[in-house]
């Protein structure tokens, strides 16, 4: 049977596993097949050329899909030059991410620095993501870049990125949590934007504010994810954890809900 | 095809909170308390800190209260050794009523309701001994019933009520469940003079009458038994798990490690403390927590069917 979403894992949700040493990358794929996800957002923890080629084979050994290759940008720096040198990160990931077979790329607009007026910004972020959706494009990889920080985290900010840069090649990864945090309806956002969306990241916010694991919190993800379905969305919804659980207990937790989320979609 | 008149799945899994007893660990409380925030854990079990023992702990409480919230933590429950003594002895007996008070007052001084008991030293089946039990029982009752908190009894092989099914019988023939319930301990089913399977089977009897679950693993040998990595054991840890979340548990699970790269003597692991219990402990539970984790992730993720 077809199922309206597959479930993904950002390797973000267990930052403090991978950076702190404490598992590989594989070891994240192979732990994360055994939570039962069927794809994993993989990008930049890599220790070694030779763990790429690993996780490459451990994807293919167990079945799970590169759901997409994520990057850290900025292009909202002030200073040309320092934009210039994201813009050169984000190519490279581009390579790097058609190199591992994924066929989209995660970046992030930028932050709005204090002082900065919000509409040069955007002209900054504009151009930037330009230049590198064209070389993208040339490469076969959609940039999904994330509503992300507080400025451009907001839905009408998001609208106008991508309709200035007006690219099948740019779409969205869409944080349910992000559009909460900065002020916006997750559910709206997903009304008005669900047609760009190639990716999400399925994040809960309580009613303090604090993120949470899917479930956990107060988003209703039956209604925005409905929203995502009814405009043609087919990706993954991808568990990103940043609550105040351990790692792996929250991103278990996550899918558990996820999985049961998408039971009921089914049967309704 | 999915079928519309089949019960839902549970959409909320249920958060399981994790523990790690004290001296699992070390008997130096910084040292519980850095082990517990790096694991993500949410409490910890008081047993033995500094060489004392819970009823030695109450002047202690503050320090140990204090401690714990500038970490976040909780206190899961304490590990009193309340009634790990003879039957037949009037004196002991008595002193364990009085540690059992000291304990009720850490308890209270922690905020923890539960309190975990034994049922006196093994001096025959449960079947045999029950009445006396209870008799020698009662008096606890009646204080934890004035003091409000709940003494939690453990199966413990070592003990009467050394199984799944002998908790069941006992917990009924007191008859008080706002007072007396149980400790889930499938890991000491492993030793069970019985042989009784933990899961499913001691679990079948046990099923909605314990309020706290000790997480320790072993398994047969030719000559008794052996401590293993949680996990790795006869207990089935992962289906266990799996029946706690689909059963919507929500209190502790609470890591009892006793396995130690080197095992531990007996006489260490029936009555379980001290410097010496302790040594090693740390790398021990640090695997244990690793293997527990894996498994809680993922009876938890596989909750939506």
């Amino acid at each position: 049977m077809k199922q309206p979403f597959r479930l993904s894992v950002t390797i973000y949700s267990l930052r403090d596993y991978v950076a702190g040493g404490k598992i590989s990358v594989p070891k994240f794929i192979e732990l994360m097949a055994e939570l039962g996800a069927e794809g994993v957002d993989l990008g930049y923890y890599w220790r070694s050329e030779e763990e790429k080629v690993e996780a490459r084979r451990k994807l293919d050994e167990l079945g799970l899909e590169l759901a997409i290759y994520i990057t850290a940008t900025d292009f909202a720096k002030p200073s040309e030059e320092e934009r210039r040198q994201e813009v050169v990160k984000a190519k490279n990931a581009v390579d790097e991410a058609k190199r591992f077979g994924a066929s989209k790329l995660r970046v992030h607009p930028g932050d709005l620095k204090p002082g900065i007026d919000p509409e040069e910004a955007e002209k900054w972020v504009t151009e930037s993501l330009a230049e590198v959706v064209d070389y993208a494009a040339d490469e076969g990889i959609v940039l999904a870049m994330e509503n992300h920080g507080r400025h451009f985290a907001k839905v009408e900010v998001v609208e106008r990125l991508l309709r200035a840069v007006n690219s099948p090649y740019l779409q969205l990864t869409f944080d349910t949590g992000n559009f909460a945090f900065a002020g916006d309806s997750p559910l709206e956002a997903a009304s008005r934007l669900g047609v760009w969306v190639a990716h999400v990241h399925a994040k809960d916010v309580d009613t303090l504010g604090r993120a949470c694991a899917p479930g956990e919190g107060a988003l209703d993800f039956e209604a925005i994810v409905s929203q995502l379905l009814a405009r043609g969305f087919s990706g993954f919804l991808s568990v990103e954890y940043e609550g105040r659980r351990d790692q792996l207990l929250g991103v278990g937790l996550g899918l558990g809900y996820l999985r049961a989320l998408r039971a009921r979609m089914r049967l309704g | 095809m999915g079928n519309r008149f089949l019960p839902l799945p549970r959409v909320e899994p249920v958060p399981i909170k994790l523990s790690v007893i004290t001296d699992e660990v070390s008997q130096d409380l910084s040292k519980v308390v850095k082990f517990a925030v790096e694991h993500g854990f949410d409490g910890v079990e008081v047993r033995t800190l500094w060489n004392l023992r819970p009823h030695d702990l109450v002047e202690k409480s503050g320090e140990i209260r204090r401690e714990l919230a500038g970490a976040g933590l909780s206190v899961s429950a304490i590990a009193s050794p309340v009634f790990k003594c003879s039957l037949e002895s009037d004196r002991e007996v008595e002193d364990h009523l009085r540690i059992l008070k000291r304990c009720i007052e850490l308890a209270k001084a922690l905020d923890t309701l539960i309190v975990r008991v034994f049922t006196f030293w093994r001096s025959g089946s449960l079947d045999e001994r029950l009445e006396a039990v209870l008799e020698r029982f009662a008096p606890a009752v009646d204080i934890a019933g004035d003091e409000g908190v709940i003494l939690a009894v453990e199966n413990e092989p070592s003990t009467h009520v050394n199984n799944g099914r002998r908790l069941r019988q006992f917990l009924e023939a007191v008859g008080k469940p706002g007072v007396v319930r149980g400790v889930w301990d499938p890991g000491n089913d492993v030793w069970d003079p019985e042989g009784e399977r933990p899961y499913p089977d001691g679990y079948s009897y046990v099923r909605g009458l314990f309020v706290h679950v000790h997480v320790k693993d072993g398994r047969r040998t030719e000559v008794g038994h052996e401590f293993v990595p949680v996990g790795e054991g006869e207990v089935g840890w992962l289906e266990q798990v799996r029946a706690l979340v689909r059963d919507g548990y929500s209190g502790y699970l609470s890591l009892e490690t006793h396995w130690r790269p080197k095992q531990l003597p007996r006489e260490l692991v029936e009555m379980p403390g001290g410097v010496a219990y302790s040594e090693t402990g740390e790398y021990a539970s640090s695997v244990c927590a690793r293997n527990l984790k894996s498994i809680v992730a993922r009876a938890l993720a596989e909750v939506g069917g």
